[in-house]
């Protein structure tokens, strides 16, 4: 299979599942019938806006996006930084622009940015990478603006996601481990003094190790979680056929949607579901090795990367493997801008994988190689 | 995969493998959690979402003699409220604002800024919650809260208002009623039980917030039939609280069962998702010796009598002589177990008594016969003999006897026939202090008759340290002995059923209808009194009371009718016996030959007339009529069936009803 059409399939797979996921989730709560269903219709709109975003970037040439790269930056900056001012406070943080129904969650586009921009960069001064200056430091202090302003919204799972893509494609680029091993080695004490500056953030890491503690209190996430996924067994208790998503789960639509869908479709259903993602994830590695330029090959690693870690950091949050961390499970979860986000990284990996030496119908040394190996 | 790529400084090749590796990590987790602690943890989600209720049994039904209901439990439409949610819409997140003068913006901000289950409280409000949420914007607005609390109390009282007026022509409770119910600070209100099917519609069409309608049993009689007295009550908590509810109640009750029921978060039940459990075990079935034919006109009668002659009450017992069954019993004014619902507290009580059983009254001159029976038995006298009756006035021992019309020598059948007072103390006398004192406690007076109903009296008997030469002469004419109008009838039974005192019991059979066992009550010989030759003559002699005696008018009747009038003075309250209030009776059998039925009525207090010839045996006259009148022309099958239904058990005097015996 081509690895278009293994993208494709798998983000189809996604997005139906996560929209009947949304549906199961919300049946009680939101209506039975899903054309009434509020949430439903959202998601759905979403999708549809998410296949539009698809279809679009994948027949956007990616090289103007590096030519656009630094614009896009400074643009998402500004936006970080308005969304600290001009963002309602909801739950008590700034995340959102709002208009109406609309909100818009600005650190999920500052991911892609961010990624573009690295890519830009390195592709760019892929000979100086080896020099701590020039090679090293620009990207990391851009990050660490990003990182700074998306950890003032407060959304510290999305910076902590975000630098682990960024130090990854640092690593793989050519980045020397020297440059980087002082800077993991500084930012351990940091990231642990930012724990320890929330007081929330330190009991979550604390629960993470012994949730049973206190299941009513600050294990009550996690407790909700294991229960949810244990009740599953093998085969779950069918789809629709959840009770844990009944009030006792929270945040069941958006970042523990994957315990409820455990729940509903068991071991069997948690495997194939991560199975989806693996073939998501081996489908951009080959893209981005037989990307035709390094942008392209930074680009589509970074947007893989993304969702790997995406989907590796949510579920081992709800299977209490990680601390819990407000990540959402990609295209899955209840919520556009995520959806939206995510989907603009597939368009252009789609775009990367059109350029491709191994694409079938540009380039007939795939075809051939193919030959020899069979 | 590809090998080579173009910009071969992409290290790549540990990628894929090390996210496998990750996968794997996840993939072993999720396979702990969902496979090796499937049990676990599925018993701590059972443990947190499902609740376990009571499944309601069934209350058992009461059946007549002839599997005929007189009282059964359906499920009936009972409205209720939640007054928590009545005075507030269903979502207030733009109701509050409107409602508190506050800015939608405003509002809003202060929503942002609040915890999460403040916006819970908005989207799923009570009037509690709404109480705090308003609070709180008081507080987060820096404004008192009282004007802001007023303003919300206006509003919801308007929408409670309305609730009321919708509901108070449907429901035909007055408004400012239903108004406090629903203002109550509770979540659960009941508006009315037992409404009809059209009404639970209409209350579903008009569709207000926390107004439910609930299925719920509802213990239902057939109108008209004044049983309520010993049939009794059940509370609106299923529980017996009179008669044989009472006395029964835990075999009518059953045990309830047990179902699982899913539950959310908030401790809403599932409805759909109710799980076997413990099935009900429902409450036994009561089939009854009544028959619902026979006690329509028993209550007929005592109506009738009581509206004639204004009374205090009107006691009426139809008792199967060979056996103790009850066929009938009752007393005017009756409680229709119907219509109980209505009455005032006081009412209801003044109505519940089951006078026939529970009062106790000085019999007068119905005591007489059993008296000469014992002066029979004895072979003191034979009918025949004569006793000396003073022409009306004789003093014995410084006490004037009178007697209602002055007789010389009378036969002890014409004692008994003209009711003489003299006649019968000389009986007393003949039979001596010891011998009535014995013959008081053979007949069980002064000791419950064990009928198994609520509340019984004994009656009150001279104990023999204060029985004087007074009491000897006094019993016999059924003075200083008092008992109920239950325990004159089980006696007289036992003078005209061949000399065996039955014990009176109103309960047939009770069937477990989990397990179909029934067990059947066979009838109770206590005592034999007099034999049977003796009882003979006593049919003989209670016969010519009817063909020329007191009871006179009753010797056209369709039968040929047996028994003894009492016309007894009551006791004043400060000695001595009153000259104004009496209690009338009459007690009578038939036919004669073979005593299908024996009948005493009983007036307690009658206005006018007060004699009870003329006050109680016309009406024991018809009651007989009426009575075997339908008996003779019982449906044949319906008998049969219940006779094959019940085993034959203690029926062996039922078969006795072919050799009917009629007066032309």
């Amino acid at each position: 299979m081509g690895n278009r059409q293994l993208i494709t399939g798998c983000v189809a797979t996604l997005m139906l599942t996560g929209l009947v996921m949304v549906y199961s989730n919300t049946a009680v709560s939101c209506g039975l019938n899903p054309l009434t269903n509020n949430s439903v219709v959202k998601q759905a709109a979403c999708v549809l806006l998410a296949v539009a975003a698809i279809v679009v970037l994948a027949h956007l040439d990616y090289h103007i996006l590096a030519r656009h790269s630094r614009a896009i930056m400074l643009l998402t900056l500004a936006a970080l930084a308005a969304v600290l001012v001009f963002g309602p406070r909801i739950h008590g943080a700034r995340r959102w622009f709002r208009a109406g129904p609309l909100s818009l969650q600005v650190s999920e586009f500052a991911k892609i940015a961010v990624i573009l921009y690295v890519a830009g960069f390195i592709s760019r001064k892929r000979h100086v990478l080896g020099d701590f200056v020039q090679g090293f430091l620009p990207p990391v202090i851009v990050l660490a603006v990003v990182f700074g302003l998306i950890m003032a919204q407060p959304d510290f799972g999305t910076a902590a996601l975000l630098g682990a893509v960024v130090i990854t494609l640092l690593l793989v680029s050519g980045v020397r481990w020297r440059h980087a091993a002082p800077l993991l080695v500084t930012a351990m004490p940091i990231l642990f003094l930012l724990i320890r500056m929330r007081e929330y953030r330190w009991r979550r890491l604390v629960v993470f190790l012994n949730p049973w503690a206190d299941p009513q209190g600050a294990g009550y996430h996690a407790v909700q979680s294991l229960i949810t996924l244990g009740c599953g067994g093998l085969l779950g208790v069918g789809p629709g056929c959840g009770r844990q998503k009944l009030g006792f789960l929270p945040e069941v639509k958006t970042d523990f949607t994957f315990a409820s869908f455990g729940q509903e479709t068991g071991f069997v259903g948690c495997v194939l579901l991560i199975a989806v993602f693996v073939a998501l994830f081996y489908a951009g590695v080959r893209i981005s090795r037989s990307a035709p330029d390094l942008f392209g090959a930074l680009l589509s690693l970074g947007v893989t990367l993304l969702i790997g870690f995406q989907m590796f950091i949510n579920i081992g949050v709800v299977s209490s493997a990680l601390p819990t961390k407000g990540i959402s499970l990609p295209f899955v979860s209840f919520g556009g801008s995520s959806m939206l986000a995510l989907s603009v990284g597939i368009g252009i990996l789609l775009n990367v994988s059109k350029h491709c030496r191994g694409d079938p119908a540009l380039d007939v040394r795939g075809a051939t190689r193919k030959e020899v190996q069979g | 995969m590809v090998d080579n790529p173009p910009h071969g400084t992409l290290k790549t090749r540990l990628i894929f493998p090390l996210f496998l590796c990750g996968v794997a990590v996840l993939v072993g987790r999720l396979y702990n959690i969902q496979i090796q602690n499937h049990h676990y943890l599925l018993k701590l989600a059972k443990k947190q979402s499902e609740i376990t209720t009571e499944v309601p049994a069934r209350r058992g039904t009461i059946f007549d003699c002839n599997r005929r209901v007189l009282t059964v439990s359906l499920e009936r439409p009972a409205v209720f409220a939640d007054p928590g949610i009545v005075a507030v819409p269903a979502r207030a997140r733009r109701w509050l604002p409107r409602t508190l003068g506050v800015p939608t913006a405003e509002f809003k901000k202060f929503l942002a800024a609040s915890p999460p289950d403040v916006i819970d409280d908005v989207t799923d409000p009570t009037l509690k919650r709404l109480v705090n949420v308003t609070k709180r914007l008081a507080d987060y607005l820096r404004t008192p809260p009282e004007l802001l609390l007023r303003r919300l109390r206006t509003a919801t009282d308007a929408r409670l208002r309305g609730a009321a007026q919708k509901l108070s022509p449907v429901l035909g409770i007055p408004e400012p009623d239903l108004r406090r119910a629903l203002r109550r600070d509770t979540r659960f209100a009941w508006l009315k039980r037992r409404v009809s099917e059209a009404t639970a519609r209409r209350i579903k069409q008009l569709n207000i917030r926390g107004i439910c309608v609930r299925e719920q049993q509802a213990r239902t009689a057939p109108p008209g039939l004044k049983i309520g007295q010993w049939l009794g009550l059940v509370g609106t908590n299923g529980h017996g609280l009179e008669g044989l509810e009472l006395f029964h109640d835990r075999r009518l009750r059953g045990t309830p069962g047990l179902a699982q029921l899913g539950r959310d978060a908030r401790g809403n039940g599932i409805a759909d998702s109710a799980e076997p459990a413990v099935p009900p075990k429902d409450g036994c079935n009561l089939y009854l010796t009544v028959d619902r034919r026979a006690q329509r006109i028993l209550d007929g009668e005592l109506e009738r009598t009581f509206a004639q002659f204004s009374p205090g009450s009107v006691s009426g017992i139809v008792m199967e002589p060979s056996t103790g069954r009850i066929v009938a019993m009752g007393s005017a004014p009756g409680l229709d177990a119907a219509r109980v619902h209505g009455l005032s507290r006081e009412e209801l009580r003044r109505r519940l008594r089951n006078h026939p059983i529970q009062s106790i009254y000085e019999y007068g001159s119905t005591f007489k016969p059993l008296v000469a029976a014992a002066a029979i038995d004895l072979g003191l006298v034979t009918p025949d003999s004569p006793i000396q009756c003073e022409n009306g006035r004789w003093k014995y021992r410084g006490r004037l006897l009178h007697d209602h019309h002055p007789y010389g020598k009378l036969s002890v059948t014409d004692v008994i026939v003209h009711s003489s007072n003299i006649g019968a103390a000389k009986l007393g006398l003949m039979l001596g202090a010891d011998r009535l004192q014995q013959l008081v406690s053979f007949y069980h007076f002064g000791r419950k008759s064990g009928i198994k109903l609520p509340g019984e009296a004994s009656g009150m008997v001279t104990p023999a340290r204060r029985w004087t030469y007074y009491t000897t002469t006094s019993v016999p004419i059924g003075q200083e002995i008092a008992g109920t109008p239950l325990q004159l009838t089980a006696a007289f039974c036992s003078l005209i059923n061949g000399g065996r005192l039955m014990q009176p019991y109103i309960v047939e059979a009770i069937e477990d209808p989990n397990t179909n066992d029934l067990t059947r009550r066979t009838p109770k010989e206590l005592e034999r009194v007099i034999s049977p030759e003796t009882s003979a003559k006593m049919r003989r002699i209670l016969a010519q009371v009817v063909e020329r005696g007191t009871g006179k008018q009753l010797r056209n009747a369709n039968y040929q009718i047996g028994g003894k009038t009492g016309t007894a003075q009551k006791v004043n309250p400060d000695g001595g016996y009153s000259q104004h209030s009496y209690v009338a009776s009459f007690v009578g059998f038939a036919p004669v030959s073979r005593p299908r039925i024996c009948v005493l009525v009983l007036v307690d207090e009658p206005k006018g007339s007060y004699y009870g010839s003329q006050v109680a045996a016309p009406a024991v006259g018809r009651i007989i009529d009426k009575t075997l009148a339908i008996l003779d022309a019982a449906a044949p099958k319906t008998r049969t069936a219940t006779r094959a239904f019940l085993k034959n058990a203690g029926d062996q005097n039922r078969s006795t009803t072919s050799n009917r015996e009629r007066r032309g």
